[in-house]
C-alpha cells in the first residue's frame, strides 16, 4: 500500500510507472527477439551478489504476461481517475492498494473536520 | 365454620403465583401441577368418596391461572421495568451459577479432540497461509524497468526507495492517529462539536459501487489496513535500502556496469536482477 499526498501526485506516479513499464516492455520484447547471452547481476534474499550469464528469454520467462497485467491495470486506474475527477485535485488520504502485487484500487478518505452541530 | 378447601385452593393459587414470579424450570412446575391435578381428580377416581364439593375439575384451573399470571408479571417486569423478580427472591443468581458449569462441561464433551499429529498439520497450514498472505497479497509485485546507464539506474532505484520510505512513514503516522480517532470523536462530542465529512466527499461516496477502482472509505475503516501496511512496508524499506547500499558500494559490480544499458527486474517490489544489455553483441 502506498500513500500519496493528494490525487495529483498519485496520477503523476501512475503515469510515470506506466511510461517506465511501456518502455521496459518495448526494450524487453526487442531483446527477447534477438535473445543474446547477457550478464546478470543477481541479488539474493540474503543480499549476496552473484553474477552469471544467461539467455534473456530464460530470465524473463513468464514475466511478459505479468507486465501486461500491470500495464492494463494501471491504465484502467488512470482512466477511472480521469473520468471521475477530471483534474480536480482531491487532498485527503490517497492510498494505492496492491493486490497480488498489482496496483488494484485507489482508496480515498478524508480526515474529519470539526464543526458545531451537524 | 370456615370452608377449609376454598381457602386451601386460594393459598395454593397464591403459592403458584409466587412460583410463577420466580420462573422455575419446567421440571419443577410439571410435578407440582401433576400432584395438584391428582388431588383434584380424587372425586372422579373414587366416585364413592364424596369429600367436599370444592374438590372439582373446575378448580384445577385456578392455580394454573395463578402460575400463568405470576410468570407473565415476572417477564413483563424484567422487560419493561428492568427488575429481575428472581433476584429479589435471592434465587436468580445462584441458579445462574449452577447452570453455567453444566453447559461448559457439555461443550467440553462435544468439542472434537485434536490429535497431536493433526495439530502439527494445522500449525503448518496456518503458517503457510500467513506466509502466502505476506508474500503474495501485500507486496508490490514484479515488474521490469529499463535504464540507459548505471547512473540512471541507481537514481531510479533511489527515487523509488525514497518514495516508498516516505509513504511508509506517513502511513505509520496516520495509522496511529486514525486508531485514536474514536477517542477524539467522543471528546469532541463532549465539547458539543461533531466530526463530519465535507459535503462534496459525502456526495461522491453515495455514488459508490462495489466494482469501482476508486473507493471512498471512512478514515476509521482504514485503520487496520494501514496498521498492516506499516509493518509490511517497514520490512520492505529495510530490504530495499540494504540492496541499494550494496549496489552502490560493491566493487565487483563496477566492471559490468560500465556504459551498458540495463533492464532491472523487480521481484516482490525489490530489485533482484540487473540485466546488462550490450548493443551489437
Amino acid at each position: 500500500m502506498l500513500r500519496f499526498k493528494d490525487l495529483n501526485s498519485l496520477i503523476r506516479y501512475l503515469n510515470e510507472e506506466l511510461n517506465k513499464l511501456l518502455i521496459a516492455k518495448k526494450v524487453l520484447d526487442d531483446e527477447v527477439r534477438r535473445d543474446p547471452l547477457v550478464d546478470i547481476i543477481e541479488i539474493d534474499k540474503n543480499g549476496n551478489i552473484n553474477i552469471k550469464r544467461d539467455r534473456i528469454s530464460e530470465v524473463m520467462k513468464g514475466l511478459s504476461s505479468e507486465l501486461d497485467r500491470r500495464i492494463e491495470r494501471i491504465s484502467s486506474l488512470l482512466e477511472e481517475l480521469t473520468s471521475e475527477f477530471n483534474n480536480y485535485n482531491f487532498t485527503g488520504i490517497v492510498l494505492l492498494e496492491f493486490n497480488n502485487g498489482i496496483p488494484s484500487r485507489v482508496l480515498l478518505s478524508q480526515p474529519l473536520t470539526m464543526g458545531e452541530g451537524s | 365454620m370456615i370452608p377449609i378447601v376454598p381457602v386451601l385452593i386460594i393459598i395454593i393459587m397464591i403459592g403458584m403465583l409466587v412460583l410463577g414470579l420466580i420462573r422455575p424450570p419446567l421440571t419443577v412446575i410439571i410435578p407440582l401441577l401433576g400432584i395438584y391435578v391428582i388431588l383434584m381428580l380424587i372425586p372422579y377416581i373414587l366416585p364413592n368418596l364424596a369429600i367436599n364439593q370444592y374438590l372439582s375439575i373446575k378448580y384445577i384451573m385456578l392455580p394454573v391461572i395463578g402460575l400463568a399470571m405470576g410468570y407473565g408479571i415476572s417477564i413483563l417486569m424484567s422487560r419493561y421495568m428492568n427488575i429481575d423478580v428472581r433476584s429479589l427472591f435471592g434465587l436468580g443468581r445462584s441458579k445462574g451459577r449452577a447452570g453455567r458449569p453444566r453447559t461448559m462441561s457439555n461443550q467440553r464433551i462435544k468439542r472434537p479432540e485434536i490429535k497431536p499429529e493433526e495439530l502439527d498439520k494445522l500449525i503448518n497450514e496456518s503458517i503457510n497461509t500467513l506466509r502466502l498472505g505476506i508474500s503474495i497479497n501485500e507486496t508490490l509485485g514484479s515488474w521490469v524497468e529499463y535504464y540507459d546507464g548505471w547512473t540512471d539506474a541507481i537514481i531510479g532505484i533511489s527515487r523509488r526507495f525514497m518514495d516508498i520510505r516516505e509513504s511508509a512513514d506517513i502511513i505509520s503516522k496516520e495509522a496511529l492517529l486514525l486508531s485514536r480517532i474514536r477517542q477524539y470523536e467522543s471528546k469532541a462530542l463532549a465539547l458539543g462539536l461533531t466530526l463530519r465529512e465535507e459535503s462534496a466527499f459525502k456526495k461522491q461516496r453515495r455514488s459508490n459501487s462495489e466494482d469501482r477502482l476508486v473507493v471512498y472509505a471512512r478514515p476509521e475503516e482504514l485503520v487496520n489496513e494501514l496498521m498492516n501496511a506499516t509493518q509490511i512496508m517497514s520490512v520492505y524499506v529495510d530490504e530495499l535500502g540494504g540492496i541499494l547500499e550494496k549496489l552502490i558500494h560493491d566493487n565487483g559490480i563496477s566492471q559490468y556496469i560500465f556504459n551498458s544499458r540495463m533492464l532491472i527486474l523487480y521481484v516482490d517490489g525489490v530489485p533482484r536482477k540487473l540485466i546488462m544489455i550490450n548493443k551489437g553483441y
